[in-house]
């Protein structure tokens, strides 16, 4: 789906923005850890 | 505060406003003064979203957070980013593609006017309850700022807020939102260097957060199971993706933000910005509150940082008890630095054994202070300020007392720039949500654009009025941020589950979700009076009781033909 027009799937041409949230929450969970870990 | 912070105070706030009222001065039909005819870029949605979400709460009572616990409160955001995915995915295209002015008109189309109802009823309560809040919790700390009335101070914020957007609509909440996240992201980055700066020479970096780290406030992620903790990476992950996903999917302050988009990919990547920033800005607010407890770890605090209340006891006798606890506050102070003085030195010998024996004589003075702090508390603390968690004073405090004029201006600019934008955004959904759902519904049903318009403005003064008069009568919770965050997740689950049915289990009727909501709440009310667990967890349980009555439900009426 990449306009108004259609329902609900998963939608083709932006998979890409999601996968760059998704690896930057991950990262600022890693740096969380990170910052933990160093200054227990 | 002088004359200058007066200037740069009243300048900020009445130049937006006006800016505001200026631009839209013109708006006549529904469409554009409900939805702000869809030509709003993706950069303006963002901002708007993040605005509506930060009130002044979070810029005041958030450092306060990070003062006393730490970066711990980050955890509640972890769910944030993956329920704004799923927003833009399913909820957003639905509403865009069925043109619909509130997230509750898809309730009518999908189920029938009974739930719409409902969804709009539960939404009016639950924020017309939180817009009382938003305005109530900066009040108090505003009047303690500027030494105004508090009564005076709630009516002079919640007046000018209302009247521009009962002025402008949807397009003047989202300009002027645009321009007051300046001013607030400007003064937070102003007050974070001037804060950096005030603390000592000779500490590096890696000493600082050495110091914080030792006294436990840096401890951003904890994957404990104990469900009565409060912050977890697993109620933040699951607790916080349902009232996230409630909050951005089916709360109209917020669906009304993202629905004035030129286009659909405009909306989106508005909410996009909002999943990647988050937890960024969130942690830089918390660890402003680390970096005033190391301040404070070097310099002394007062001993209690609601100073209006500290002082409101008057007499020989108080006089004399504050004087006491000054003293003893000061002497177990002293007594910490020095422990923090000889842990740094121990660590920069690389001395393991007395770095450890130092640390924990620092963490035992800490708790002496704490101690001393709570006694003079219960002793001195009266008047109607004296409930207020005192951690929501400490960056005021610090605001007040260190920094330079014209800068304390620009934050109390902030401040109440944060309280109109949240405020104007809720009331505006309120407006909004009152106007369509159950106006246009049941009362007048055919009426001109005109007409509606007009109404959509007396719903917002009215609800304006109400939120005012609900603030001036609060008694008010301990901890605001809490306070706020719980009245969401009680109703929020089931509100989530209501668009949830409606958008993933196509058997589901109306007759069905209506008596299945209506149990869930019922049920969410007895557990909420009866079950100590960390209230994140209300959000899941509403949810699921909600699908899964109305999925059993389901099973013994007859199936409803959809138009």
């Amino acid at each position: 789906m990449s306009d108004d027009s259609t329902g609900l799937p998963w939608p083709r041409t932006w998979p890409g923005v999601y996968r760059l949230v998704i690896v930057f929450f991950v990262v600022d969970v890693v740096l969380l850890l990170v910052l933990k870990a160093s200054y227990p | 505060m002088n004359w200058f912070d007066f200037l740069v105070l009243i300048g900020s706030m009445l130049g937006i406003a006006l800016y505001g009222v200026w631009h839209t001065r013109d708006t006549r039909d529904l469409t554009s003064y409900l939805k702000g005819d869809h030509t709003v870029s993706w950069f303006a949605i963002g901002v708007s979203v993040m605005a509506t979400q930060a009130s002044a709460v979070t810029f005041i009572s958030m450092p306060g957070q990070g003062y006393e616990s730490g970066i711990t409160f980050v955890q509640n955001y972890f769910g944030l980013p993956l329920a704004l995915i799923l927003v833009s995915v399913a909820f957003l295209p639905i509403y865009r593609s069925l043109g619909v002015y509130t997230a509750y008109e898809y309730l009518g189309r999908r189920f029938d006017a009974r739930t719409r109802r409902l969804g709009a009823g539960l939404f009016l309560i639950q924020r017309g309850l939180a817009a009382g809040f938003t305005i109530y919790a900066p009040g108090i700390i505003l009047s303690s700022m500027l030494a105004w009335r508090l009564d005076l101070t709630i009516v002079f914020s919640g007046l000018l807020c209302t009247l521009y957007t009962v002025a402008g609509g949807s397009r003047a909440v989202s300009l002027t939102q645009r321009h007051q996240m300046a001013i607030i992201s400007g003064a937070m980055c102003v007050a974070f260097a001037l804060v950096l700066a005030k603390l000592p020479r000779e500490l590096s970096l890696s000493d600082a957060l050495t110091i914080a780290g030792g006294m436990g406030k840096l401890d951003g992620v904890s994957f404990s199971v104990d469900p009565k903790a409060r912050y977890t990476f697993w109620s933040g992950l699951l607790g916080g993706f349902f009232l996230s996903l409630s909050y951005f999917g089916t709360d109209q302050s917020q669906v009304q933000r993202y629905l004035t988009g030129g286009s659909l990919r405009e909306s989106r990547m508005g909410l996009m910005f909002n999943a990647v920033l988050k937890i960024p800005m969130q942690f830089f607010i918390l660890f402003l509150g680390v970096l005033l407890f190391l301040f404070y770890q070097f310099q002394a605090p007062p001993v209690v940082f609601n100073q209006l209340a500290w002082r409101t006891l008057a007499g020989a006798d108080a006089d004399a008890a504050r004087t006491g606890f000054d003293r003893r506050f000061a002497e177990v102070h002293a007594k910490k630095r020095d422990r923090l003085a000889a842990w740094l030195a121990a660590r920069h010998r690389g001395d393991a054994a007395a770095e450890a024996a130092q640390r924990d004589g620092a963490l035992a003075a800490q708790k002496e202070l704490d101690a001393v702090r709570g006694e003079a508390r219960k002793a001195l603390l009266v008047g109607p300020n004296a409930k207020a968690s005192d951690s929501d004073y400490v960056f005021v405090t610090f605001v007040l007392s260190q920094l330079p004029h014209g800068v304390i201006g620009l934050l109390i600019a902030a401040f109440i720039a944060a309280t109109l934008q949240s405020k104007a955004a809720e009331l505006n959904a309120l407006g909004s949500a009152t106007t369509v759902d159950i106006y246009r519904d049941i009362v007048v049903r055919d009426a001109s654009d005109e007409h509606y318009v007009a109404a959509t403005r007396w719903f917002t003064l009215m609800w304006g009025l109400v939120a005012i008069a609900f603030a001036l009568s609060a008694n008010m919770a301990e901890n605001l941020i809490q306070a706020v965050n719980i009245v969401g997740s009680i109703f929020y689950g089931v509100v989530l589950a209501l668009f949830l049915v409606a958008l993933f289990l196509p058997r589901v009727g109306g007759t069905a979700v209506f008596w299945g909501a209506l149990a869930a709440q019922a049920l969410v009310f007895v557990l909420y009076a009866t079950l100590d667990i960390g209230y994140l967890w209300f959000n899941v349980i509403g949810c699921l009781a909600c699908m899964g009555f109305s999925l059993a439900i389901q099973l013994f009426v007859p199936p409803e033909v959809r138009a």
